[in-house]
């Protein structure tokens, strides 16, 4: 077991390092630099600026430079607005981020999983039909196109929540709901076919034939089990929440991370763009690692595959 | 009889209603089990005997009925029973242990659990360290070794011999009356499969429970059972003592699963027998016997009628127009 | 059925020859698996009308641009952000004026296409009134907080209104006055091509590099997939957005970075389908006949996986589109004013009050095409899978 957890340990640590690794050159290789865009700049200006942030040294020394600063949690400077660094930026739109995720989250488990259980276990009934059809919906509309529809019907048609801003709770709900509908769907759909397939299995047949009652056969026995494929997906999910929450942000105009994330990248503010790329696939990669040992919690099985 | 039969089932009939139509698997059978009595079900696949004895404790698959019959257990009517009674009936009555091992174990949950929990289920008196200690009882019974330290293990960290021994546990956890093991040792190794017929041997000398034994085997049967029921395309065909089973066989079908019972002694090099033919549809079974296309005395008459039951002794019974007094010609043949 | 004694059954004893017996019973004509992949697709009613709703929308982006007369591009700055449908005000004696969102008055004739504007006369704005002249007579724009009203001349409120579809722009225009109609029949060029180029690169890169790791197995397969699985470990729309801050926005940016990252999929897929494929014996038989890898590999192994392959390309067409679609929004993709599904989001979002049908039109053409895709791939995937043959 502890084999399992150091090699998946090791992954992360190894794939953090090609992202940043990664993300470092590709901005370097990103022809003029970042101060010969947009401003026209006369040129003993550009040489100072570009000696006080470092850019004439070579470029291995730079790499260390940044990845040293990394290690200290210091993404640099903002190239865009003098006198910010990123980490300010990073801590400025966190918590707006944090809360719009953490409600996504919640939807996304106390919704899109019991869906797709009820939905299996009223196979070929009115509800699953209904679940389905919600669903495939859910999960086919890409999300900022479902936030335009959502939008334009409980915020203009019917003005019951804020279009943008997060002065009041409900400026969170729309966004949250918009960043949700995906996943929710998504997991409710694997988690009704899971179910399906859980049910169907041999050993479901045995604690029947056991006479135990209805609720420990479905709870224990079909649940657990139903449960690991549904976690494989985890992953997946918080990569659709992360992708998403660029977009929405900028649509409801919720004052997160994302919403910095675009901005950094219209205005061409690199370090910010590295430094937020590397945040968040830190939390991608993060996240897989935790339900990485969650899995290790409900499948016993994994210490016989990692044998 | 002045003992009252522990099991009756009277014509009983079960169907699978699939999209191409009824699947009828259990045609209009009728048999009863007394207590302390083992009975072989014998028959090939599609025969119906798995499905009969899953009629018993009504856990068919959602697509199956039990179209018409009547099941009476220990006098009770079971297709009329709510569905606290039938659990009842299936934790502390009836235990069955499945074909496959491997799949008929919850594979993350251990053993121990799964054999406790039987006992916990309907039984609110007995604590967790009680019921563990049965557990470990119950596994030194089907002589699993070092019982307590298998009570938790996962199922995929036994052997098929020992999950299969694990499913004996369970089965007998509450001191079931009857015991229902369908095609026990289908699924695992010949040697392994005299292991589990002699652990069978044994339950029923140590818990006196009446056992129905499944299988396609009739080498298996005349191991074990006292009395057989041989069945064929969802009827039985004939019923009776193990010895008359053998040796005063009343049925074509019979005949030709005894015939296909690979000797020792034969040459090496002979074919093996096989009976020719398959079984028949399930979905649009013929209307007579529904052995006759593969029967080498059929006749015209089988092939319209399906024949009742003629009585050879009081246990004795079998389908079949050859046994017909007014059948003309050579007296009824048996035996061979 | 059981006989009863008193029914009377006659018995006929004669023996069964072999013909009597009824034959095992044949299940039908059978068909070959591509004949039967056929069948079950077009049974599909969902999966038929997909394919209708996919040809049509082709046709439309491929054809549409040509037919409207208009281009994606020509900005009529006058005539901007001109709903589909608009409302007519007729005055007594016929005229028909059409007042633009931008408070001027059009001439308009009954059919609702407008025609000349009507430069106002003086405007009173302590009254909040325009005043307009035509034919010799004065009309009067009062724009005062309960709404636009029309006065004629005894500033009385005109008395026919009508609601008509928009005949100079059949869509409306944008914020530029361009026609939504070209611009989203030529946006959906885009988007599609998009889609399609993409999916055909993911194919290719997918099936070789799936293909080869799978064949040769061994560590070569390991170290192959190992380097998938490092990269699947990133959501790709990270990669994106930098390779596209990278290269800079434009289509064929685009394109290249939507390529380059969604082939890690198809790569495993294949993959699978060539180990599992690999140890059948027919490959056996190549190979003992001396054909080269290559050959086996394109002849044999991929036919067979073909099926998976093709339902896994149909389900990430509508990806690709969304891809694109979302990269464009945040501003990345499709460089304007070449407009794409996603570029017109990106414009319509913010006139989602004033002007909702600007963010709509794009956003129903988006949701239509990826549902028909998507039920498309659902069909294929259920046709294909041998396991449900009957």
């Amino acid at each position: 077991m502890l084999n399992y957890i150091l090699k998946r340990f090791t992954m992360m640590l190894i794939t953090l390092f090609i992202i940043i690794t990664a993300t470092f050159f590709l901005m370097q290789a990103i022809p003029g630099g970042p101060f010969s865009f947009d401003r026209v700049l006369p040129p003993s200006v550009k040489e100072a600026l570009e000696a006080k942030y470092n850019l004439d040294k070579p470029v291995i020394e730079q790499y260390f430079d940044y990845l040293l600063g990394i290690i200290h949690f210091d993404f640099g400077p903002s190239y865009v607005y003098f006198g910010q660094t990123v980490n300010e930026m990073m801590a400025d739109g966190w918590p707006a981020s944090a809360k719009l995720a953490g409600a996504a989250t919640i939807l996304i488990i106390l919704l899109g999983l019991p869906m797709g259980i009820m939905a299996a276990l009223n196979r070929n009934k009115p509800a699953d039909r209904i679940t389905m059809v919600i669903s495939t919906v859910g999960v086919v509309v890409p999300s900022f196109v479902m936030a335009t529809f959502l939008l334009y019907f409980f915020s203009i048609k019917v003005e019951l929540l804020p279009t943008f801003g997060v002065e009041s709770y409900k400026g969170y709900i729309l966004p949250a709901v918009c960043l949700a509908i995906g996943p929710v769907c998504g997991i409710a759909r694997l988690a009704r076919s899971s179910m399906l397939d859980t049910l169907s299995q041999d050993y479901m047949r045995t604690a029947e034939s056991k006479g135990l009652s209805r609720s420990r056969i479905i709870i224990v026995h079909g649940l657990r089990n139903s449960l690991i494929p549904v976690t494989t997906s985890l992953g997946m999910i918080f990569a659709a929440l992360l992708t998403g929450t660029f977009v929405i942000e900028k649509i409801f105009a919720v004052p997160g991370l994302g919403r910095y994330f675009v901005f950094s990248i219209t205005n061409r503010d690199y370090t910010a763009v590295m430094g937020l790329t590397i945040l968040s696939s830190a939390f991608m990669v993060v996240a897989v690692f935790i339900i990485d040992m969650i899995y290790l919690f409900i499948d016993p099985r994994i210490k016989l595959y990692e044998n | 009889m002045n003992v009252q039969p522990l099991l009756v089932v009277n014509n009983l009939r079960t169907s699978f209603f699939t999209f191409s139509g009824e699947v009828q698997a259990v045609r209009n059978v009728s048999f009863e089990l007394v207590d302390g009595e083992i009975i072989g079900i014998v028959g090939e696949s599609g025969s119906g005997k798995s499905v009969m004895c899953l009629s018993v404790i009504r856990l068919l698959h959602e697509s199956g009925q039990i179209v018409d019959g009547q099941i009476l257990f220990d006098g009770k009517n079971v297709l009329e029973m709510s569905k606290k009674d039938l659990r009842r009936l299936r934790n502390n009555q009836i235990g069955m242990v499945f074909q496959e091992p491997m799949t008929s174990l919850n594979p993350t949950i251990r053993v121990g659990t799964q054999i406790i929990e039987r006992i916990l289920a309907l039984n609110k008196q007995i604590s967790k360290e009680q019921a563990r200690e049965k557990a470990k009882k119950l596994l030194e019974m089907v002589k699993i070794p070092d019982a307590k330290m298998h009570l938790d293990k996962y199922p995929f960290e036994l052997s098929g011999g020992m999950r299969q021994r694990v499913m004996f546990a369970i089965a007998i956890a509450c001191d079931p009356r009857l015991l229902i093991l369908d095609e026990p040792t289908t699924a695992l190794d010949v040697t392994i499969q005299s292991q589990i017929l002699k652990l069978i041997r044994n339950l029923q000398e140590e818990t006196d429970a009446s056992i129905i034994l499944i299988t396609h085997n009739l080498g298996v049967v005349a191991e074990t059972c006292k009395r057989v029921i041989v069945m064929y395309g969802g009827m039985i065909m004939e019923e009776g003592l193990i010895e008359e089973i053998f040796y005063e066989t009343a049925h074509q079908y019979t005949i030709g699963l005894k015939k296909s019972i690979p000797d020792i002694n034969k040459v090496v090099g002979d074919r093996l027998f096989s009976i020719p033919g398959s079984p028949p549809s399930l979905l649009d079974p013929p209307k007579g016997c529904p052995f006759y296309p593969r029967c080498d005395k059929a006749m015209k008459v089988c092939v319209e009628n399906c024949p009742p039951y003629f009585q050879l002794s009081p246990t004795h019974r079998s389908m079949c127009w050859l046994l017909d007094p007014e059948m003309p010609g050579q007296p009824n043949q048996r035996g061979q | 059925m059981i006989v009863t004694q008193q029914e009377q059954l006659v018995k006929d004893w004669t023996p069964l020859q072999q013909e009597d017996k009824y034959a095992e019973t044949t299940t039908g004509i059978t068909l070959s698996y591509w004949q039967d992949v056929r069948r079950r697709l077009f049974k599909n009613k969902v999966a038929v009308a997909s394919i209708f709703v996919i040809i049509m929308i082709m046709l439309a982006s491929i054809f549409g641009p040509l037919l409207t007369g208009k281009t994606y591009d020509a900005q009529q700055l006058a005539l901007r952000n001109m709903p589909p449908r608009i409302e007519i005000q007729t005055a007594n004696d016929g005229t028909n004026f059409y007042v633009h969102p931008d408070l001027k008055i059009f001439l308009a004739e009954d059919n609702g296409y407008v025609s000349e504007e009507l430069a106002p006369l003086s405007a009173n704005l302590s009254d909040k009134m325009f005043i307009f002249e035509h034919n010799g007579n004065p009309y009067y724009l009062s724009f005062s907080t309960d709404g636009l009203k029309y006065l004629d001349e005894n500033q009385q409120p005109l008395p026919q209104r009508k609601t008509t579809w928009n005949k100079n722009y059949l869509l409306g225009t944008d914020s530029l006055g361009r026609d939504m109609l070209t611009r989203l029949l030529y946006g959906g060029r885009i988007s599609l091509m998009v889609a399609f180029i993409v999916t055909i690169s993911t194919m290719l890169i997918g099936v070789i590099y799936g293909g080869i790791s799978g064949y040769y197995g061994g560590n070569t397969d390991i170290l192959m997939m190992r380097v998938v699985e490092i990269l699947m470990a990133i959501p790709s729309i990270i990669y994106i957005i930098l390779l596209m801050v990278y290269l800079g926005q434009g289509v064929y940016n685009i394109l290249i970075a939507l390529a380059l990252t969604s082939w890690l999929g198809m790569a495993q897929l294949v993959r699978g389908q060539v180990l599992g494929l690999k140890e059948q014996e027919f490959v056996l038989a190549a190979k003992s006949a001396g054909i080269s890898p290559f050959k086996i590999i394109l002849n044999h192994l991929l036919p067979n996986s073909i099926g998976p392959i093709i339902v896994s390309a149909t389900l990430s067409i509508p990806g690709a589109i969304a891809g694109e679609a979302f990269m464009s929004f945040i501003g990345l993709g499709v460089r304007p004013p070449m407009p794409s599904w996603g570029i017109l989001s990106n414009e319509g979002i913010n006139a989602i009050r004033s002007s909702p049908y600007q963010i709509l039109l794009p956003s129903i053409a988006i949701s239509l095409t990826m549902f028909a895709f998507n039920f498309l791939g659902d069909g294929l995937r259920d046709a294909l899978d041998p396991k449900l043959r009957v």
